[in-house]
């Protein structure tokens, strides 16, 4: 379980994270909105052990991961927004390094490379960056880890990838991992991801489960406009609506609407969802 | 095979996947100068000249400089870069088995590799060209008898004023001046983003000069009186010896001392690589 209390981060003089509280339980796929530079990057770092905790405290499983103890890195995955480009072969590089984790699946590398269409033996510093991404997508995949963290995984991905990797994600991440995937692109991971967090600047807006959202929250396709509407957007063939949810009734939460609709009211939201 | 050993051999071809390249040429730089001057002679019309013993020894100092220099940054400078950094920094392995492998990779590896295909192409070389005279090998082994023969000699004439230096020409006495010098450049490697090399050897002047300006008065305390009294009391070179006790001491026992020092400053470096590998962000 992922416990982070107060937790604060600066660089420098720059304040990016502050006060921030939430718990992850296991075996879920978390999806990570917020504006740019709201801190997705610096919180996926930190949980990756990469940086330290300037305040509060930060836990995975009772550890603390700027320790970088091998017992918590192998647990863990972090895949950067930006991958590197080893001079070597995906297939030597992910046998190479997967050593290192005790689920690593060589098989799993390179089915998940199937999937994606992307050569094993190709030199990874001879990949497109599409490649290269999906490459890292699959290593991370094929690692098995208890917790895995993405941080844009869907960028510099073409259409038919995007499909691929939430297929790539829904079979073969195993029932008890946890992973969290930061996004701009609410689209890309809307059939995967549940619950959401909205991160905001110094705060966190939302965690709550899709069932949670469409419990509080009624998501409105027709055409009708409702002034009372939290959110409202006209697109093709008529709105969406994101409004109070008085009545109870079920509606399919549309995750780019939610979001736009947090940033609009970000106290009736984070009041909404917090008690 | 544990973890650490597993590990090391994947650092040992991360090292050739880097270095690999540049390695193979400074290796065979005993070959290329030999080829490249003895046709550069040969097209100017002076017939073909075999490089001698010293300018080959000239040679192998430069190339043995550059190897020192480059190595660190070329093999590990990659770590302070964000993206490669942070995969690093991510293997499930501790951060002492890390450094340890870095350090056994710049220390060990890569020394002994350079000096086994170097030495062994020159001496390839001077079998199959008597012209070149004594291989580095020999002229290594012949120089190590005539410098320790010259010490002993020194040491007898000046009455024991000046020990018996004849230890200090074995070239393991050098080993652990090598593995400061790769260790140096390590941490250079590790602390600098960019310009590591350039960086690491402005630091050293620095550090030098600030450590001539701390020692040279504590060592030379009280000189020029002391010079001032040997004069007016006729000293002998042996008791003016002996009035600069810290400094007589040292010199008397320069093997041990140049032991003791050199393993605490490589104890220090290593100590500070591994903090730096513990402490690294990104």
């Amino acid at each position: 379980m992922i416990k982070i209390k107060k937790l604060g981060f600066s660089y420098d003089e720059h304040v990016v994270l502050k006060d921030i509280s939430m718990e992850l339980q296991e075996g879920k796929i978390y999806g990570l909105l917020g504006e740019n530079g709201v801190g997705k990057t610096t919180l996926l770092t930190l949980l990756a052990g990469l940086k330290k905790v300037d305040d509060g405290m930060l836990e995975i499983d009772g550890q603390k991961p700027f320790n970088r103890e091998p017992s918590f890195l192998s647990n863990i995955y972090y895949l950067p927004d930006e991958v590197p480009a080893p001079r070597r072969k995906a297939i030597d590089f992910a046998i190479d390094h997967g050593q290192y984790w005790t689920n690593f699946n060589a098989q799993k590398f390179s089915e998940i490379m199937k999937v994606f269409d992307t050569d094993q033996n190709q030199r990874m510093d001879q990949m497109s960056y599409g490649q290269l991404k999906k490459t890292f997508i699959s290593f991370a995949l094929a690692c098995n880890t208890k917790y895995l963290f993405m941080d844009e995984p869907t960028n510099g991905l073409d259409i038919p990838s995007k499909a691929q990797f939430r297929k790539a994600v829904s079979k073969y991440t195993s029932d008890d991992s946890t992973l969290l995937i930061s996004t701009h692109q609410a689209r890309d991971l809307e059939a995967i991801i549940d619950p959401i967090i909205i991160l905001d600047r110094r705060d966190v807006l939302m965690n709550a489960s899709l069932d949670e959202i469409a419990e509080k929250l009624y998501f409105d396709y027709s055409s009708d406009v409702d002034p009372d509407a939290l959110y409202q957007e006209m697109v093709p063939g008529g709105n969406i609506q994101v409004l109070r949810n008085t009545t109870g009734a079920e509606s399919k939460v549309n995750i780019e609407a939610l979001f736009n609709a947090a940033l609009l009211h970000k106290n009736e939201i984070k009041e909404m969802f917090n008690k | 095979m544990n973890r650490f050993g597993r590990y090391l051999v994947t650092d040992i071809k991360n090292a050739i996947a880097r270095y690999g390249i540049s390695f193979l040429i400074m290796a065979t730089v005993s070959l290329t100068s030999y080829l490249l001057v003895g046709f550069f002679t040969l097209i100017v019309g002076t017939g073909w000249y075999s490089l001698e013993m010293i300018p080959r020894s000239v040679i192998l100092g430069i190339t043995l400089v550059i190897l020192t220099i480059s190595a660190p940054a070329k093999i590990y400078g990659f770590i302070t870069d964000k993206k490669e950094g942070s995969q690093f920094l991510m293997i499930p392995a501790s951060s002492l088995e890390k450094t340890l492998s870095m350090i056994i990779v710049c220390c060990v590896v890569v020394p002994f590799t350079f000096f086994a295909v170097y030495l062994s192409l020159d001496q390839i070389l001077c079998l199959i060209d008597g012209r070149c005279g004594d291989s580095l090998i020999i002229a290594i082994h012949n120089g190590q008898t005539v410098l320790s023969d010259v010490f002993q000699k020194a040491s007898m004439e000046s009455q024991n004023i000046i020990p018996d230096y004849s230890s200090f020409t074995s070239p393991w006495m050098y080993a652990d001046d090598l593995a400061q010098g790769f260790l140096l450049f390590l941490l250079g490697a590790l602390l600098f983003k960019s310009s590591k090399p350039a960086k690491t050897v402005g630091c050293l002047i620095l550090l030098s000069i600030l450590f001539s300006m701390i020692m040279t008065p504590i060592v030379t305390h009280g000189a020029l009186e002391k010079f001032k009294e040997a004069t007016a009391n006729n000293m002998t070179p042996e008791e003016l010896f002996n009035t600069f006790p810290f400094f007589s001491w040292s010199v008397k026992h320069a093997v041990l001392v140049d032991c003791i020092s050199d393993t605490i400053v490589n104890i220090g470096l290593a100590i500070a690589i591994y903090f730096r590998v513990r402490k690294i962000k990104h």
